[in-house]
């Protein structure tokens, strides 16, 4: 499939982490202490993308597990990075990460599956500026 | 504040430490007290500069020089260069190659990202001597 990009923004009431973790039933968790309320996300495999749309203290979920998600979720300042499909992160991203305070999740569901079940609680999606996907 | 000048090295493919020279800029920003929101498009801005010439260059370097108006980064490469700048500028352009796609690279986008994030920016290149990206952020336009 080719590569997509998708925004949810809450408006409203927000959603803490533990509830993140619960909706999206996380069997790994490498939690960094100040996590702040979760308020728009950022679902994407392609960086540029992200380091486009992502909001500061943004939740990025994407499919690409490497360094370089753990650099691009730095830049934007992203409180934490849900990695779909089970796909666990390695030693070195969990301590560049910890060392950023970023949070990584890991979830079985894939990335539609994921946005789907935020979507699903309630946040809206956003379009984004540009139509290239 | 007084001017503050950083050096930093950029490695032609090494994805270990790829983003290692825009995070030591973050830091610095950080430190001295520059708003978050400047801080971000500053550093997306340098992060989008230096993982261009670890995936489409050579060695380089990205400097930065701090003052407490406004930040100038320059980020520089020994080549190949870039055929038509202009091109090179469009979103959706792009030559990355499968191999760098897979890591996530390769929309096309990350020039004009960094136009997007900055006040001034000159993309200066030669095939096959190299390329240089030349841009300022400035403090009051947040
Ligand atoms: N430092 C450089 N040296 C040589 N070629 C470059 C350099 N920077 C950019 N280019 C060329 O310009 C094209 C566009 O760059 P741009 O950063 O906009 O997109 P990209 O790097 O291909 O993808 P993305 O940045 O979205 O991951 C590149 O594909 C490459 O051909
Ligand atoms: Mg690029």
């Amino acid at each position: 499939m080719k590569p997509y990009t998708i925004k949810l923004v809450i408006y409203g009431e927000r959603m803490n982490l533990a509830e993140l973790k619960n909706l999206l039933n996380c069997p790994f968790c490498s939690q960094q202490p100040g996590v702040k309320d979760v308020k728009s996300i950022c679902a994407s495999d392609l960086m540029s993308e992200v380091l486009l749309l992502a909001d500061r203290d943004s939740v990025i979920i994407t499919n690409l597990v490497n360094l370089q998600a753990i650099r691009t979720a730095e830049m934007v300042e992203s409180s934490c990075i849900v990695f779909v499909r089970g796909k666990t992160p390695t030693k070195d991203m969990v301590s560049l990460a910890e060392k950023n305070g970023i949070t990584l999740l890991v979830t079985e569901y894939d990335m539609l599956e994921t946005c789907g079940i935020l979507y699903g609680r309630g946040l809206q999606h956003k379009k984004v500026a540009h139509d290239n996907h | 504040m007084t001017t503050i000048e950083l050096d930093f090295e950029i490695k032609h493919n090494d994805f270990d430490r790829a983003g290692s020279a825009s995070s030591g800029l973050k830091n610095t920003l950080k430190q001295i007290g520059y708003p978050p929101d400047i801080i971000k498009r500053i550093v997306v801005s340098s992060y989008e500069a230096e993982m261009n010439v670890v995936v489409h260059a050579s060695d380089g370097h990205l400097r930065a020089v701090i003052t407490p108006d406004e930040v100038h980064v320059t980020v520089k490469d020994n080549g190949p260069g870039i055929e038509n700048v202009e091109m090179a500028m469009k979103e959706g352009y792009s030559t990355a190659p499968e191999r760098i796609r897979e890591l996530g690279f390769g929309a096309g986008m990350g020039l004009p990202n960094i136009k997007k994030n900055t006040d001034e920016l000159k993309v200066e290149s030669f095939v096959p001597t190299g390329t240089t990206v030349d841009f300022i952020v400035r403090r009051s336009n947040g």
